[in-house]
């Protein structure tokens, strides 16, 4: 079952039609053998009782002349059929009264009353009573063997099968033709479908051949591939579409890129032209600042030697503020060269406790001005370590004069420690005052160049905005950085922390050198 | 008396600078640019020269390049005074031949303690 299932639909058609005719043929032979071989039984059993009965009317007069060589001779007549190996007469009374072949008289069965004829031992044998006018005159016996009835029904089977065999062949032919119309759409299709799948081509239709299932089925197939090809063209022009646009994005942002880099180089340059004009510029100022300063200084001199003490503090203060015009041009310039990257550092041994007390005594002033208190402590123990004094002076000077600047009658507080970070020594240096604080918004300004907290502070309290942004660079080109933390009204607190590797360190930050 | 010479084009500046030294107990003679401070140096023979680095025409560096060379003013100090625009100006005064260096504006006070060390340490040596 499972080898038929197997096979090809054109191989089942072909083997269930076979099957098919091959049964009716094979049934109508054996039903013609069958009624063939009856028929021809019946004729040979009607032919040997007209044979009885013409024997029997010959010997009418010998029975009743008792003549048994007239009996005998016409018996004898028998010979010339050769199917009738065997006959006899009997007497009314049974007893044998002659015999065919002569002499064979026991050899006969006995008689056997009415017209009779059966088959017994593959021959045909018959009693055939003599009728006449007062009775029966006696009774023929014949015995006919089946040669020709065997020899006949052997050549009808040989014909029959011969037949059969031909219709067979012929059966198979037809049912190969007419599989054909069944299974060459079929296959058709089945090779279109291959096709598509290995081909992708979905433009190919397969030809219906009629209305039948096999024609719907071809129909719905060729449905099936115009929705699939309708669908892969739109994907196709869904796909072309995306690379086009793909394709135009990628187009402006390569634009957009070239604008960004246009942009990047004029930025720098701008920025590189600022630095030198800033440089230049700083330069130029310092050279009647100059004149300025040392001006102020001669006179403020001579009117200390003459006694003149108004005119001296007037000197005094054009010479501070000749200073603190200084100081801005100086931070401009610090900041422009920072910004330009040629600021270096120089590095050298740097004692914390002695640099923090010189930049505290220098703010003194500023912090009585204020009226606030000033103080100061260090850790036992700060190390002596490497690091651009300069620079850190800088910084820390900024810090403390902005708190004073920013605190009235309050309190500035400078802490300095040292300490471990991921296994080197850092320094830290906390400035805490109780001035006026700062918003979140405002802390994240400060530390850009010429902002102050708000605008209006630069009018109450003087200075450019400046100091932080410079004392924040100049810490993170020291390796470290600055923070702070703040409330509106409630004081601020500066964080000031830098790497401070030991005299012999290698790997100092910027372009240290040992002292 | 010690006898400076002042090599400087600012006019204000180089007699602000004068009176000043003059004051502190210095003989101050002055020259506008490099060429004259050259030709000062070589007559006057000074104790030591101030030079300004940002000179028109022969600039500080090569006028003490030159100083250097001649035999009668190689062995006189410089001190260089420059306007410290660049980190590399201090660099370049003393790879040029000066013994020390001012950043301008002049610290008075700092400036008169360098010229001290400077003329002791020639006092010694000679």
């Amino acid at each position: 079952m499972v080898l038929f299932h197997d096979m090809s639909i054109r191989r089942k058609l072909t083997l269930g039609m076979t099957f098919i005719a091959g049964t009716a043929l094979l049934l109508s032979a054996l039903a013609v053998l069958g009624y063939e071989t009856y028929s021809y039984r019946e004729s040979m059993v009607r032919q040997l009782v007209t044979l009885g009965d013409v024997v029997g009317q010959n010997s009418r007069a010998a029975l009743a002349f008792n003549d048994t060589v007239a009996a005998g001779q016409i018996l004898e007549s028998l010979k010339s059929i050769p199917a009738v190996d065997a006959a006899c007469l009997y007497a009314p009374g049974g007893q044998v009264f002659a015999t065919y072949p002569p002499g064979s008289a026991s050899t006969f069965p006995a008689l056997q009353a009415g017209d009779r004829a059966f088959f017994q031992d593959a021959r045909l044998v018959i009693f055939h009573p003599i009728q006449q006018e007062n009775g029966i005159a006696g009774t023929v016996y014949l015995r006919a063997d089946l040669k020709d009835l065997k020899q006949t029904l052997r050549w009808n089977l040989i014909f029959n099968l011969g037949l059969f065999c031909v219709l067979g062949l012929m059966v198979v032919a037809i049912a190969f033709r007419v599989q054909r119309y069944i299974t060459a759409p079929l296959l058709d299709l089945a090779a279109l479908a291959r096709r598509v799948s290995e081909e992708k081509d979905y433009t190919v239709r397969s030809v219906s051949r009629g209305a039948d299932e096999i024609g719907s089925l071809v129909e719905a197939f060729n449905n099936m591939l115009s929705q699939i090809q309708r669908r892969d063209d739109q994907l196709r022009e869904y796909h072309e579409q995306l690379e086009d646009q793909v394709a135009c994005r990628t187009e402006e942002l390569v634009l957009s890129n070239e604008q960004l880099r246009e942009a990047k180089l004029k930025a720098e340059g701008m920025s590189r032209a600022k630095s030198a004009f800033l440089a230049n510029m700083s330069h130029e100022l310092r050279t009647p600042l100059n004149a300025i300063l040392l001006y102020s200084e001669l006179l403020e001199e001579d009117a200390q030697t003459q006694g003149r003490e108004s005119e001296r503090v007037d000197l005094l203060r054009i010479h501070s503020s000749g200073e603190h015009l200084l100081r801005l041009i100086s931070d401009i310039l610090d900041l422009s060269k920072v910004e330009a990257g040629k600021m270096s550092l120089a590095m050298e041994a740097v004692d914390l406790a002695i640099l923090v007390q010189e930049c505290v005594q220098t703010v003194q002033p500023l912090a009585e001005k204020n009226g606030n208190s000033l103080t100061w402590d260090c850790e036992s123990g700060l190390p002596v370590f490497q690091g651009d004094a300069t620079k850190l002076r800088q910084a820390l000077f900024n810090l403390l004069s902005n708190a004073c600047k920013f605190t009235e009658l309050g309190s500035v507080e400078l802490h300095a420690a040292a300490f471990q970070r991921e296994g080197c020594p850092w320094i830290r240096i906390i400035v805490r005052d109780t001035g006026i604080g700062m918003t979140e918004a405002q802390q994240e300004r400060i530390f850009q160049e010429f902002t102050q907290a708000e605008e209006h502070t630069s009018r109450r309290y003087g200075g450019t905005g400046l100091g932080l942004a410079l004392s924040r660079k100049l810490c993170q080109l020291m390796g470290g950085d600055i923070e702070v933390a703040s409330q509106l009204g409630k004081g601020a607190t500066f964080t000031l922390e830098i790497p401070a590797p030991g005299p012999s360190a290698a790997g100092s930050p910027g372009e240290a050198r040992n002292a | 008396m010690p006898r400076l010479l002042l090599v400087e084009d600012n006019e204000f500046n180089r007699d602000a600078l004068t009176r000043h030294l003059t004051r502190r107990g210095f003989e101050v003679i002055s020259a506008r640019d490099g060429v004259e401070g050259l030709a000062a140096a070589t007559r006057e023979c000074p104790d030591l020269i101030l030079m300004d680095m940002g000179l028109p025409d022969l600039d500080g560096q090569d006028a003490t390049r030159l100083l250097r060379q001649s035999e009668a003013t190689a062995g006189i100090p410089v001190i260089a005074l420059t306007a410290h625009a660049m980190e590399t100006d201090r660099e370049d005064a003393l790879e040029s031949g000066c013994d020390d260096f001012e950043t301008k504006p002049v610290d008075v006070a700092r400036l008169v303690g360098k010229i001290q060390a400077l003329l002791q340490a020639r006092l010694e040596r000679s």
